[in-house]
């Protein structure tokens, strides 16, 4: 075995190279990876994707947006707790991961979770402009929170008459 | 989309009990933590809902539109826009770099220099390095005997030594100008096992051929952990390349219409034209050096010059003879290269065909 392998294998059993590193995978080869996982989603084809992004994940543990795409796969395979690990795991690394936040905030919502709203909030801030899904999506649901509370609001005083 | 809302208005249950008064978003907005953005889009929904009706009938459809739009859990890889902190945990790309793919994410490749503080200096060690493992017998021999390992005297020997090529002494002369550098090197000198059984042992001012491949690999594997630290601006390195030519390597290197086999071949052309200007600059010395010894013969000159100039006229022989070896050499890679660049298309055509 080369001297170079060698220490860069000591190095990942110390835990200072990630196997990314070790095998020498750089960040356009793991994009370009991604990228067909979030086709093969598209396409309908969760385990298909949940096999790469997991890859992706166990490679380099550090890409925030690799966990945050094995998240939303997990939550349309129905691994719901899972999904919501893999989110709080990639806004660890990148707080203002909009894909982990909306879909988070989502869940959260859904389990009656306060949370919820500030994730979704986060959401909107990390991504203001609109430019990913995620972001799209955390707006919308913005405005929906708010028509609900707004009409929630009205109908009380009736209530109340 | 009315499930949604009736979701969510549950969710809000416990919440909207918080809002009275003249300012309830706001007060929504105070309460629940919210940051500004977020009250204020609920302020616009409110002014939609308390205005005109056909605008407010057309906000709730834009919304349903908007979340039909971006279904929930929609896979995206969205990289942070910190470069630095997106390739962190990957590794650095070879030198010739390469083009991002797609549009989304970071706007720069992670550089191979962009976050690595590896002292700028490892370049040229490594280039000394590579040098003195490559000439290291000749070097070994240049006091006369090969004992198998070079001292920190005889790297000082050597740059001073007129007889060998400059790129030689400059290679010695950085081991020698750079101490750090040189007991890097000399504490990797033994193996090992020696090491353990004497501690310091490998800490004796020398090093062997051994030693030095051994440094190479670790300088390597400093590269590849850390990345390739970048060369200051307006130094070029230090070898046998020159500024000017380093700059047009770098030209090659850096231009985006080139293909990776064209940049190859462009580099080994520039090396090649380099390496014929210094067989030219060689053979014009030769040519001076056997009229120096004409003159002396003719004017009957004394023994001594007469043998200096012989031993000089022999030292430049050599370093043709070498130069015209390194050219041939050169010349085969070339040849090899472009076959097996041709073999390489061949194989992903047949390869596509049979696909």
């Amino acid at each position: 075995m080369e001297t170079a392998t060698a220490e860069k294998l000591k190095a990942f059993v110390r835990g200072e190279l990630t196997w990314s590193e070790v095998e020498g995978m750089t960040f356009e080869e793991a994009k370009a990876i991604a990228q067909v996982g979030c086709d093969l989603a598209a396409a309908g084809r969760y385990e298909e994707a949940r096999i790469l992004f997991e890859g992706l994940v166990e490679g380099n543990p550090k890409d925030s947006a690799s966990r945050a795409a094995l998240g939303t796969v997990y939550q349309k395979l129905g691994r719901l707790e899972d999904a919501v690990s893999e989110y709080s795991a990639a806004l660890a690394r990148d707080p203002s991961n909009p894909v982990a936040l909306v879909n988070r905030g989502e869940l959260y919502l859904r389990w009656g979770n306060r949370q919820g709203f500030t994730d979704l909030a986060n959401a909107v801030v990390a991504d203001p402009k609109g430019q990913t899904s995620a972001g799209r999506r955390a707006k919308a649901l913005v405005r929906a929170i708010a028509l609900a509370a707004v009409e929630k609001v009205k109908e009380e005083p009736r209530a109340k008459a | 989309m009315s499930d949604l809302l009736r979701g969510l208005g549950s969710a809000l249950g416990s919440v909207t009990s918080l809002l009275s008064g003249g300012a309830l978003i706001d007060a929504a907005g105070n309460a629940l933590g919210l940051p500004p953005a977020i009250t204020h889009a609920a302020k616009v929904a409110v002014g939609a809902m308390t205005g005109n009706v056909m605008l407010a009938a057309d906000g709730a459809m834009g919304l349903a539109q908007e979340l039909t739009k971006n279904p929930p859990a929609t896979t995206e890889y969205t990289p942070p826009a910190d470069t630095a902190r997106a390739c962190e945990g990957y590794a650095a790309p070879a030198q010739h770099g390469s083009s991002p793919v797609g549009t989304s994410g970071p706007e720069r490749a992670c550089g191979t220099a962009r976050g690595s503080h590896l002292d700028p200096k490892m370049n040229d060690y490594f280039h000394a390095l590579q040098t003195l493992q490559q000439n290291f017998r000749y070097l070994d021999a240049t006091d006369g005997k090969l004992d198998g390992n070079l001292s920190r005297a005889d790297l000082q020997r050597i740059s001073e030594d007129a007889r060998v090529s400059p790129e030689l002494r400059q290679a010695a002369r950085f081991l020698v100008d750079n101490p750090g550098y040189f007991e890097r090197l000399d504490n990797t000198s033994a193996p090992k096992r020696m090491q353990s059984v004497r501690e310091g042992a490998s800490n004796d001012d020398c090093f062997t051929q051994h030693s030095l491949q051994n440094e190479i690999n670790k300088v390597k594997a400093d590269f590849a952990q850390y990345g390739r630290p970048e060369r200051p601006a307006g130094s070029a390195p230090s070898g046998s390349t020159s500024g000017t030519a380093g700059s047009s390597m770098k030209g090659i290197i850096n231009d985006p219409n080139m293909s990776l086999e064209e940049k190859i071949e462009a580099i080994l052309m520039a090396l090649t034209e380099k390496m014929d200007g210094e067989i030219l600059q060689t053979m014009d010395d030769l040519a001076a050096a056997q009229d120096k010894q004409a003159s002396i013969k003719n004017g009957k000159g004394d023994e001594k010059a007469l043998t200096d100039a012989q031993r000089d006229i022999d030292r430049i022989s050599m370093r043709l003879q070498k130069l015209v070896e390194k050219r041939k050499m050169m010349f085969e890679m070339m040849s090899t290269l472009s076959m097996k660049f041709n073999e390489m298309a061949k194989t992903a055509l047949s390869n596509m065909r049979s696909a």
